[in-house]
């Protein structure tokens, strides 16, 4: 339909004084046909190309709309899984904060034992140092009290008074025996 | 090891002695072999080496028995040390048989320090108080040692009798340390 209708300027610019002629005539219609000739031939040769256009563009749309649909399938499903993820969260959020503060706790426990230990462990060698030491000066005051002893003993022991005790010595060995 | 071997030479001696009556003559005698034995080198270097033989160092402990007069026990037990090769135990041997023989004669050796010299009437005090004490006859060597202060100390066989002034500071060192 768009062939003859762009065919029918040829008509209208042979119209005048010629036109009305039988020649005229024949030669208006064989130019219109070779005109709707050319048109038929060109249409030919291209309606392919223009069917293939259009299904190129048909089958876009269609795939355009399948990807429209898979992503509107991807996003439900993204909202089906991701439902109640900030309550999870906020549970979680939740444990780790009650867990930071049993290990607090239990870090607070181990640093107050440890520090009992090291208090007993200091008191206990307190203890040692000063029974040592007690026992230390003891010795010392023993060792000093018998040295001064034994120097008056040298300076004041006499004969007699050795002879004393050997007596006593040889007294108690009799007693001994009964 | 050795101390035992002594012992059972000493002991088969002073039963010998013992038997033949003459202890203390053997007693005497050996203790002279033995000195004789200490004083010559010769002597010990022939009786000692194993190279002589033995019929040699008899004859040798033989000529010296007759010179020294010792007692036929005496002089067969030399015999028997040169035929067993333990003549090099002889001091051990002559030490273990005073001993042996003391018990079977029922004496016991004592040991007296003191800070002093003691007089004769204090050591004959001592000795019949041990006599008493110990039931045997005491034999007591007497020596001093000034570092005991005053007192004495008594040892008869492992048994020990501290009377020393420095034993009793010791004892109130200890005391004073524990209290």
């Amino acid at each position: 339909m768009s062939l003859l209708l762009a065919a029918g300027p040829v008509f209208a610019q042979s119209s005048g004084s010629e036109a009305d002629t039988t020649s005229g005539w024949v030669f208006r219609w064989i130019n219109f046909g070779l005109l709707v000739a050319l048109l038929v031939y060109a249409f030919g040769k291209a309606a392919p190309k223009f069917r293939k256009n259009s299904e190129e563009i048909s089958r876009k749309i269609a795939e355009g709309a399948r990807a429209r649909e898979a992503a509107e399938q991807q996003r439900r499903e993204v909202r089906t899984k991701i439902a109640g993820i900030e309550t999870e969260v906020a549970a979680m959020r939740e444990d780790a904060k009650r867990g930071a503060e049993a290990e607090a706790e239990r870090i607070r426990a181990l640093a107050k034992s440890e520090a009992e230990m090291v208090e007993k462990a200091a008191r206990a060698e307190i203890t040692a140092a000063e029974r040592a030491s007690r026992m230390e000066l003891r010795t010392t005051a023993a060792r000093l009290a018998v040295e001064r002893a034994e120097q008056i003993l040298r300076e004041q022991l006499t004969a007699s008074d050795e002879s004393a005790l050997f007596r006593t010595f040889v007294a108690e060995l009799e007693r001994s025996r009964n | 090891m050795s101390e035992a071997v002594a012992s059972r030479y000493a002991a088969a001696l002073a039963d010998a002695a013992l038997a033949e009556s003459n202890a203390e003559r053997v007693r005497r005698d050996l203790a002279a072999f033995v000195a004789a034995f200490d004083e010559s080198a010769e002597l010990r270097n022939v009786l000692e080496t194993p190279s002589v033989a033995p019929e040699l160092k008899k004859k040798i402990v033989e000529a010296l028995a007759k010179r020294m007069d010792l007692a036929k026990a005496v002089r067969n037990f030399v015999f028997l040390l040169v035929d067993h090769s333990r003549i090099e135990m002889l001091r051990e041997i002559q030490q273990a048989f005073h001993q042996a023989l003391n018990a079977r004669l029922g004496i016991a050796d004592a040991e007296v320090t003191s800070a002093r010299e003691l007089g004769a009437e204090e050591r004959r005090e001592l000795i019949a108080t041990l006599e008493r004490r110990t039931g045997k006859k005491i034999e007591a060597r007497f020596r001093e040692d000034a570092s005991l202060l005053g007192g004495a100390v008594v040892r008869v066989g492992s048994i020990v009798y501290d009377g020393s002034v420095r034993e009793q500071l010791t004892r109130l060192r200890e005391q004073l340390e524990t209290e």
